[in-house]
């Protein structure tokens, strides 16, 4: 049974589509086969962090349009066995498309792959309901700002709107520090609000924008906190929701994260 | 909300239904109520007389005429509703007098009001009365209307005979059925949605038909799920939400708001003008909160405590302002259920208790 999941924000800026990419690269490292779909169209961004820009030849409109079939769009990735991309079209706006025509394109992925990943566009106008249309679930990213949560809040209204089911939470740029000092939401705070199931924290890190620029994904850097905090994610959503989150909520020294994270200090888990 | 009765008309039928003759082409009715009978005995006799032969009355138009009656926007409301609601009427109009609509400006506008002729010049009758001691003439209005949230036409003036049928009208003047029933709605502020090839609806909950229980003369309207950002409910009776009413949201209720959740949203409680509303929640933070007229915000420094400890808690205007405290089990004295709810809870043991206490 393959799925296909809408990850939304309403906000703009808050980690759509680095989260698109890792959860894509994340689910395929597990052995399943998936398309990420940029449906961001006139502003792509996903080819780039993929690192997959320069094998651009069609694109989403492309395919919809018939100018060529969906086998000729889709970019396979060469570094990891069954993970493909569905570039947006850089030339088109959002009203190129359709929710027909997105879902009809959805349910012809769907047969070739486990998950579909739609990787959707800020704002709630024509270019959310199209992310959507096809979608059987969604994962909302917000950060712990208030401004990204309030329209994280409408975001999920909107979704419950499109008879979607409960979508679930990522929490992205957390700053452990900064919730021990009472300078961010913590996590209890901002479920209480959203009061949707929590899928994963994402810290606050570098190591995505360095990764950003490079071109590869986080989440294939073994070594990378980040990169490890996807990866729990892709397991939880890939039919192991057991996998417990990475404890952010202590900073206990860089050294013994370090050590930590070579397993020289016992991990530590919190439950979800 | 009882309507003092002017005394205008004496006995004979509470309320009389006529039909325009067929003759001058308008298919419609009239109905008057007469002006000492009180709303529930309306709805009564409106069933008496109209429920014998429900079909009949079926998509017709039909106008109000309330003679003399106070303009009571609520009790209007529900007429219009129940009509509609109850015998598929659609009130198209509202016959009222010049005094009325009078009395119902200074009420709603909680000032003396005076009319003038459009041609005075105020000032210099002002000047001119100085002289004339504490003379306050009050000049009749001329034909006035006054826009009613949208729910139907206020039109003052003679009521509409039977005889008078020439000047019954039905193409331009239909109402639309939204004004009393909850309004549940998302306001899509994009432009883009507009240009969307098949406009959808941007309703988010389910509106039922007639999401109305009568309860007690009460109307309620149940909400039984969260309301997140930018989804809104309007209604003319009580609101009661089982769930949150989270920041974005809002919640306006003719008569009283209450929460079972956390409140966080803008909650405007009486918003007809009735300041004897309250808003309760399980958990009261509000972004904002109105009763009637008044308004009260969360200052930045009120620094509400989280978490499990918080209990529920009720908002009231007392002293002029609006007041929190925490529910105590009974409405606070002088507070009785609004709309047209009888003060059944108010008891005479409830002073001593009701001390202020506000563990904020
Ligand atoms: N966990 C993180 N730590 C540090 N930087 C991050 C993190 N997540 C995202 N960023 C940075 O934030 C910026 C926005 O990220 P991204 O493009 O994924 O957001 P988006 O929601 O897709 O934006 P848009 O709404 O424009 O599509 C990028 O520069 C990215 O590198
Ligand atoms: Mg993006």
């Amino acid at each position: 049974m393959s799925e296909c999941i809408v990850i939304t924000s309403g906000k703009g800026g808050v980690g759509k589509t680095t989260t698109t990419a890792n959860l894509g690269v994340a689910l395929a490292q597990q052995g399943h086969t998936v398309a990420v779909v940029d449906a961001d169209i006139g502003l792509r961004n996903l080819d780039v962090i993929l690192g997959l820009e320069n094998r651009i030849v069609y694109d989403l409109v492309h395919v919809i349009e018939g100018e060529c079939r969906l086998k000729q769009g889709l970019i396979k990735d060469k570094r990891l066995d069954g993970l493909s991309l569905l570039p947006a079209a850089q030339t088109r706006d959002k009203n190129a498309v359709t929710p027909d025509q997105m879902r009809k394109l959805v349910a012809e992925l769907k047969e070739h792959f486990d998950y579909v990943l739609v990787d959707c566009p800020a704002g709630i106008e024509q270019g959310f309901k199209n992310a959507v249309a096809g979608a059987d679930k969604a994962i909302i990213v917000t950060t712990p700002e208030v401004s990204a949560i309030r329209d994280a809040d409408r975001i999920i209204g909107m979704v419950e709107a499109a008879e979607l089911p409960e979508p679930q939470l990522i929490i992205n740029r957390f700053r452990a520090k900064m919730v021990q000092s009472g300078d961010m939401m913590n996590k209890e705070d901002i479920l209480e609000i959203l009061a949707i199931p929590l899928l994963g924290v994402v810290p606050d890190h570098e190591d995505i924008i360095v990764s950003a620029n490079r071109g590869v994904p986080v989440a294939f850097d073994d070594e990378s906190l980040v990169g490890e905090a996807y990866r729990r994610i892709g397991r939880r959503l890939g039919g192991e929701p057991d996998v417990p989150l990475l404890d952010l909520t202590v900073d206990d020294g860089l050294w013994t994260t370090i050590k930590r994270w070579m397993g020289l200090a016992p991990a530590r888990e919190v439950a979800r | 909300m009882s309507n003092p009765a002017p005394a205008r008309v004496g006995g004979g039928a509470p309320v009389v239904v006529r039909t325009l003759s067929a003759q001058s082409g308008a298919d419609g009715v009239i109905v008057s109520v007469r002006v000492d009978v009180a709303f529930d005995d309306v709805r009564a006799e409106l069933h008496r007389v109209l429920g014998q032969t429900p079909e009949r009355w079926r998509n017709r138009m039909a106008r109000l005429d309330l003679g003399d009656r106070d303009v009571e926007l609520f009790d209007v409301r529900r007429l219009v509703h129940l009509l509609k609601g109850d015998y598929g009427l659609s009130v198209t109009a509202v016959y009222t007098t010049e005094r009325a609509v009078h009395r119902y400006v200074s009420r709603e506008l909680k000032l003396q009001v005076f009319t003038r002729d459009p041609a005075d010049d105020c000032v210099q009758a002002l000047v001119g009365a100085v002289g004339e001691a504490g003379a306050t003439a009050v000049t009749e209005v001329g034909p006035h209307a006054i826009d009613s949230d949208g729910v139907t036409e206020i039109v003052s003036g003679p009521a509409v005979t039977v005889e008078d049928t020439t000047s019954f009208e039905t193409d331009d003047d239909v109402v639309e059925d939204d004004g009393a029933i909850a309004d549940l709605s998302y306001d899509d502020e994009s432009g883009a949605a507009k240009a969307a090839p098949e406009p959808e609806p941007d309703v988010v909950l389910p509106v039922e038909p007639m999401p109305i229980r009568i309860a007690g003369g009460q109307r309620v309207q149940s909400i039984p799920r969260s309301l997140r950002g930018g989804q809104s409910v309007r209604f003319p009776g009580d609101v009661v939400v089982y769930g949150d009413v989270n920041p974005g949201a809002v919640v306006e209720a003719g008569g009283n708001i209450l929460v079972f959740g956390a409140l966080r949203g803008l909650a405007h409680a009486g918003s007809h003008g009735d300041e004897a509303a309250v808003i309760m929640a399980f958990d009261l933070r509000p972004t904002q909160l109105r009763i009637g007229g008044r308004i009260a915000f969360q200052g930045l420094e009120d620094d509400i405590p989280r978490g499990p400890g918080f209990r529920p808690e009720i908002a009231f205007v007392t002293d002029e302002r609006i007041r929190i405290e925490p529910w105590r089990g009974r409405l606070p004295t002088e507070q009785v259920a609004t709309g047209d709810a009888p003060p059944s809870t108010k008891t005479p043991g409830d002073a001593a208790e009701a001390a202020p206490v506000t563990e904020q």
